[in-house]
């Protein structure tokens, strides 16, 4: 054990400079998160002019941090190569395990270690219980034991940087064209395999980038060594490819259950002359079966219409949304808001064709079959939160604090900044659309009116599993209905301001079918 | 006992066959030179005996284990120093030293202050800045210290100024004098290793030519002169680089035994003055070289 340690000292030793750099990296990403919390500026300004930078730093950071980790895997390893006939270190005593053991040791405590004690003060200072701490360190940690299976078999099987850098590349890019390859292809593939095709692609890759770096560390028979990366890489795209069994979740959840409700109906469908030779073709669609309580998001859908000559004609990746209800809401706290439980929803999606197309459409009446992929999301309603400057309303893993509120002629603008336990990937740097976060509104508790505001701005970002939301909200100076107070003349003590959240359970897909569609043309009556 | 053995110990790479069928002994204690022409096959065997590549064919048993087998435990006992060796360069000598320290048990701290003081190294200098016969006198530091039984040099000398050879000479004859050690030192720097060894190995296309002591390879050669030999006189049985100028026949006897050997010499050459001297090592393997370069031509010239 000492003697894995004297080898941890030397190699650490050796990259002092490379790991100051990535701490520099990492505490300035939280640099990031602890200013953007903190800053007072007004949600115009902030949105015009430093959400750019802001967000560009913390991509640049979250890239940075991947490169320099890889970086930092490849020269650990090639500190003492496992490629070559001349390496000094092969004729010292030092065995293959214990040189991997002492390689593993310094990745973590550089790539595992050093990120959760940096970002161990800002999630102490954001509000985390020793739970979400703990689930915070793990996802850090996970997030860099990506990197570091993909780094550890490329530098394990070569000899310097240029090579590995070389290796990297051609590695990315194969595996990043066995992804969802069969449905490039033309397959026709459900969500539910594409998931598992996926899972399983995953484990695979990291079964053989085990499997590669340990053996390369125990034998050093680098071809041997290849041939194990080039089997894992050709059962990542068989099983891309050729798996045909997804896995079913059979145990449900109460609230996974409440998806199961869901039906997709087909409406009409519209075609309108467009521009030039293009016509747009809507088809509307109707959801019904969403619990109280829940809502579906904006997915995606394929429409497949089949032609009287037997082919098919078919759009896939179109946007799935929801025709936008509109109203004052209810105090939420006391009701749930009947717009937005979802419930017999009307949704369309759309899609430019050229216009002999529509034509044919109109013309030929042909069968439809949707495939629709939504996001199942449960209403959250969070504590009401006073209006003014600096209140913050402390939710579990993160808070909601009003950094600025301005009147400009007769609206009020408040500007909100909320910071959140986010643990996942994916979400390191996004900027969520309004709908996906629900709605705002604005008024005295127990009041039949409320006022519900217009997302101005919205500025997400992810800092070390922390995801941070800026948005400024403008409240209309009038209400559409009875009320006629100015939203202005509000008094602030009396005021407060209630969010409603989706937290989204899962994906789901329905499908739905009809024999013959009767293509109507937009302006016209049916 | 033999601390090096190999049996048919051969290495290709693609069609070439860089070792070929090597068998090949290095007694306990004994000082072995292991000789030959640049592209003979040192380096390749000597890799294959410390496990650095792997034998295409036969086997190596080293310190009495399988070259594919030696671990941590063999290489406590052996020491390598290869010109090509790649070093952790950004490391200072003394980094070095002490990075190596703890893996051998038996370090000796009295015999590495002793290297210091006799090869004159600089502790705070790094490796990357070390003149090439320094470089070599820092790994020597490091593969002497813990006293190995096996020390083996793949061509030390290369790249060295004559004064650092003769001081890198002396400090390998100064520690192997402490100690009962066994080294194997592969070269083409004949004269070096003329001081060093007491047994030579000679290798050329990868096959050996030679394998025995000093004192008995030396004995046995003798460049033989002959001054008005008779026509007609045929070379002997082991005589070889068979020349005739005029009056003057030269030639080498490799099996040279004393009385022996000159009387044959007189029978065969009547009343013709016979004059035979010593040959150092260096003029030996220059026989083995033309030898096998002769060899290898005639091969070539079959084969088109």
């Amino acid at each position: 054990m000492n003697l894995t340690w004297h080898i941890v000292r030397k190699d650490l030793r050796r990259l002092q400079w490379l790991i100051a750099v990535i701490a520099a990296v990492m505490a300035a990403k939280i640099g990031i998160g602890v200013w953007v919390l903190n800053t007072e500026m007004g949600g115009a300004e902030f949105s015009a002019f430093w959400a750019r930078r802001v967000l560009g730093a913390s991509f640049i950071s979250m890239i940075l941090e991947g490169i320099l980790g890889m970086l930092f895997v490849a020269a650990v390893v090639h500190e003492d190569p496992l490629v070559g006939r001349s390496n000094e270190w092969w004729t010292r005593p030092i065995s293959g395990a214990r040189l991997l053991g002492a390689k593993i040791a310094s990745i973590g405590l550089v790539l595992g270690v050093m990120p959760v004690m940096i970002a161990l003060p800002w999630w102490m200072g954001c509000g985390f219980d020793g739970s979400e701490i703990t689930q915070a360190a793990w996802a850090t940690v996970a997030a860099q034991l990506i990197v570091v299976l993909f780094a550890l078999p490329i530098a394990a099987l070569t000899d310097g940087l240029g090579r590995f850098l070389f290796w990297t590349l051609v590695l990315w890019i194969g595996l990043g064209s066995t992804q969802n390859v069969g449905a490039l292809l033309g397959e026709n593939v459900s969500s539910e395999l594409l998931a598992t095709r996926f899972s399983l692609a995953v484990g695979l890759a990291g079964i053989f980038a085990v499997a590669v770096t340990v053996h390369q560390f125990l034998s050093r028979r680098t071809q041997r060594g290849i041939g194990i990366l080039v089997a894992g890489l050709v059962s990542i795209f068989s099983v891309q490819l050729f798996w045909a069994w997804p896995w079913k979740t059979t145990n449900r959840t109460p609230e996974t259950a409440a998806g199961q409700s869901v039906i997709l109906e087909i409406g009409e469908t519209r075609t309108t002359p467009g521009r030039l030779e293009n016509s747009t073709v809507m088809t509307t669609f109707r959801v019904r079966g969403v619990p109280e309580g829940f809502r579906l998001d904006t997915g995606r859908v394929k429409l497949i219409w089949a032609w009287t000559d037997g082919s098919d004609f078919e759009r896939s990746g179109l946007e799935f949304r929801q025709i936008a209800a509109s109203g004052e809401a209810n105090w939420p706290a006391a009701k749930a808001q009947g717009s937005e439980a979802g419930s017999d929803d009307n949704w369309r999606a759309e899609f430019v064709v050229p216009t002999a197309t529509a034509a044919r459409l109109e013309a030929e009446r042909p069968a439809l079959r949707a495939v629709a992929t939504l996001r199942l999301a449960r209403q959250l309603v969070e504590p009401a939160l006073q209006l003014r400057v600096g209140a913050t309303q402390a939710v579990s893993g993160g808070a909601t604090k009003i950094v600025g509120i301005t009147t400009v002629d007769d609206a009020l603008f408040v500007t909100l900044v909320e910071w959140r336990f986010d643990v996942g990937a994916g979400r390191n740097f996004s900027r969520f659309p309004a709908r996906r976060t629900g709605s705002f509104v604005l008024g005295r508790e127990g009041e039949s009116q409320v006022r519900r505001g217009r997302v101005q701005t919205w500025e997400s970002i992810g800092i070390g599993e922390v995801e941070i939301q800026r948005i400024t909200l403008k409240f209309s100076a009038r209400s559409t209905e009875a009320e006629s107070r100015p939203v202005s003349a509000a008094s602030e003590s009396e005021m407060k301001l209630v969010k409603t959240a989706y937290v989204e359970i899962e994906r789901i897909e329905r499908v739905a079918t009809q024999a013959e569609i009767e293509i109507g043309r937009k302006g016209e009556a049916k | 006992m033999n601390i090096i053995e190999t049996q048919g110990l051969t290495r290709r790479f693609g069609r070439a066959e860089a070792v070929a069928g090597l068998d090949l002994a290095v007694p306990q204690g004994s000082v072995c030179a292991l000789l030959g022409p640049n592209g003979a096959g040192k380096s390749t065997t000597l890799k294959l005996l410390l496990n650095l590549l792997q034998p295409t064919a036969g086997s190596a048993r080293v310190l009495g284990v399988d070259s594919r087998k030696l671990g941590p435990k063999e290489f406590e006992r052996i020491g390598y120093v290869a010109e090509s060796q790649k070093l952790p360069t950004w490391m200072t000598v003394r980094q070095w030293a002490d990075y190596c320290r703890p893996f051998y048990p038996q370090w000796d701290a009295a015999l590495e202050r002793t290297l210091w003081a006799q090869f004159d190294l600089p502790p705070e200098r790094k490796l990357e800045h070390l003149s090439r016969g320094m470089l070599m006198k820092a790994a020597l530091l490091t593969a002497l210290s813990y006293r190995p039984e096996l020390l083996v040099l793949d061509e030390p000398f290369s790249g060295l100024d004559p004064l650092v050879r003769d001081e890198f000479v002396r400090g390998i004859l100064e520690v192997s004098a402490l100690g009962n050690w066994t080294v194997l030192v592969s070269s083409h720097d004949i004269e070096e290793v003329e001081r060093l060894a007491d047994r030579v190995a000679v290798l050329d296309g990868g096959k050996l030519k030679v394998n025995e002591s000093t004192e008995d390879l030396l004995a046995r050669y003798r460049r033989v002169e002959v001054t008005n030999a008779p026509e007609g006189v045929e070379p002997g049985a082991g005589w070889i680089e068979w020349e005739r100028a005029g009056a003057l026949t030269r030639f080498v006897e490799t099996n040279f035994s004393g009385e022996a050997t000159e009387a044959g010499w007189r029978l065969r050459f009547g009343g013709a003055k016979v004059e035979a001297r010593t040959m150092t090592l260096r003029e030996i393997f220059l026989c083995f070289a033309k030898a096998g370069r002769s060899e290898a031509a005639a091969k070539k010239g079959a084969a088109v």
